[in-house]
């Protein structure tokens, strides 16, 4: 089966902003962490995705389909729970749900019904009348009973407890398991992704930095400490450098390189995500780009 | 398309009521207006249903969730448009609702009947002011165009005013005769297609023009 997510040299231009070419793809059956600072084009990605920024070059494919070309047929397969509630405040959860069921061609009434149950929420309150949580719940809810093939989430944890995170994680690792359908989650907490994710695209000043398999980048990628002394040489090895006063921290992109460069003079531990992503991203990195 | 209109008559379903009293409101004020009462009545109350709707729109991000639900940005505007009539018509209703009321309470206050030419003329006044307002709207958003609202709206009660008075002072040309005389000689039917074809000729170019701006829109 092709990917379900295809972007290739994906441009656009704002005044103050630029994504660069941005290129990445999602196989069905997988959870992709898209991850970057704020700033960095995560948005400006998933809204060019949905077509709601005209974009200026390269080319959407979602399903294998023209994202523009095919739209309705695209949107009518995909979910989406943005960072912020886009639902009308003034209507219920009842009367919200009746308007968006009449557009999908693939409502499902008792997916719906069963969502609700589960996620505890109230058919006559007003959308307005629901915590943050139960907002986000009640997108999920939509986007589960259209039996969506594709979930985009953009930032769908921030300001949530982490209770409610960890249960949409647990949703989200449900839904995954038949192999069918994609999650493409953006973040920038990444520990929502440690324990979820298993590809990660590291976005940063609207360029992509990486798109790998999760398990890949945690076995690559080093965290290496040890005196200052010892960066003499393999600096250049290094995807980015914090020295303090006692010896430096680095990140390497190649624990066996760097295990030959300073052997067992220095220590090696496996890095967080997090800690990959600010290395990446951090201005004053110390290092010479890696990429 | 049923879907866009439910969420549109439930989102100003408050401001129906609101309506409701303003007709009331115009029918207390414009007494003198006789059977001109109506399109004083209704015209404004439609035009501000219909600019209440935009603003709802805007306050719920609702672009955002239209453009990312299956839909096309056509049937989004087109939606917007039958709106438009849809509200005329509830307007309408409201100022007949409360004609028959006054009337059968049998108080001083005057009530007149609707007639052909009034609705007409109304629907044409209102279609009108929408089809400036609504090209504005779809290209710049509500915050941005509600100025342009306000601007259509006395404007559009200004120039009514004002082309009544010209025209009552200008009886006497010979122009203003044969065109008074053409609309006077032509037949009802005829006329109601003229003015119903004149304002869906309206409604039609503003649509055209609202979808060439939406289609362009970022969100």
């Amino acid at each position: 089966m092709g990917a379900i997510l295809e972007i290739k040299n994906l441009s656009k231009s704002f005044p103050n902003f630029r994504l660069k070419e941005v290129s990445f793809f999602l196989n069905p059956g997988y959870i992709m962490g898209f991850i970057g600072p704020n700033g960095a084009g995560k948005s400006t990605t998933i809204k060019l995705i949905m077509n709601l920024l005209r974009k200026d070059a390269g080319e959407i494919k979602v399903f294998g389909l023209d994202h523009l070309r095919h739209e309705k047929e695209i949107k009518n397969r995909i979910g989406f729970v943005y960072d912020e509630n886009c639902f009308y405040e003034e209507l219920t959860v009842s009367e919200m749900k009746n308007m968006v069921a009449g557009i999908y061609k693939t409502w499902d009434e008792g997916a719906f019904q069963r969502c609700l149950k589960k996620f505890d929420l109230p058919t006559n309150a007003k959308i307005k009348e629901l915590s943050r949580g139960m907002k986000m719940k009640f997108s999920l809810a939509v986007a589960l009973s259209h039996r969506a093939d594709l979930l985009i989430m953009d930032e769908p944890t921030s300001g949530l407890d982490p209770l409610v995170r960890s249960e949409l994680l647990e949703i989200l690792a449900e839904l995954i398991q038949d192999e069918q359908k994609g999650i493409f989650f953006s973040t920038h907490v990444t520990s929502d992704l440690d324990k979820i994710a298993d590809y990660i695209t590291l976005i940063n000043d609207g360029r992509i930095l990486f798109s790998k398999p999760k398990d890949e980048l945690l076995e690559t990628h080093a965290l290496v400490k040890g005196g200052k002394e010892l960066l003499s040489k393999g600096r250049e090895n290094c995807i980015g450098i914090r020295e303090h006063r006692y010896g430096f921290e680095a990140l390497v992109d190649n624990r066996a390189g760097a295990l030959k460069i300073w052997g067992d003079r220095v220590a090696v531990e496996r890095p967080t995500l997090e800690e990959i992503m600010l290395y990446y991203t951090r201005r004053d990195n110390g290092a010479q780009p890696a990429l | 398309m049923l879907s866009l209109l439910y969420k549109e008559l439930l989102l100003i379903r408050r401001q129906l009521l609101l309506g409701l009293a303003f007709i009331l409101l115009f029918i207390f004020a414009f007494q003198s207006l006789e059977e001109k009462m109506f399109i004083a009545a209704v015209m404004p109350v439609a035009y501000l249903l219909a600019m209440t709707s935009c603003a709802c729109e805007e306050k719920n991000r609702g672009d955002i969730l239209l453009n990312s639900l299956p839909l096309s940005r056509k049937a989004v505007v087109l939606a917007k448009y039958i709106t438009l009539v849809l509200l005329f018509l509830v307007a309408s209703l409201f100022y007949y609702i409360l004609y028959l009321a006054i009337n059968a309470a049998g108080i001083s206050l005057r009530a007149y009947p609707i007639t052909i030419e009034g609705l007409l003329i109304a629907f044409l006044a209102v279609a009108f002011m929408n089809s400036v307002y609504f090209p504005f709207y779809f290209k710049l958003g509500y915050i941005k165009s509600r100025m342009l609202f306000f601007v259509v709206f006395l404007a559009a009660f200004a120039g009514i005013a004002a082309i009544s008075n010209y025209l009552a002072a200008h009886q006497g040309e010979p122009w203003v005769r044969q065109m008074l005389n053409f609309f006077a000689a032509l037949p009802q039917p005829a006329a109601i297609v003229l003015l119903v074809g004149f304002s869906l000729l309206i409604l039609l170019i503003s649509y055209g023009i609202s979808l060439y701006f939406y289609t362009r829109r970022e969100f």
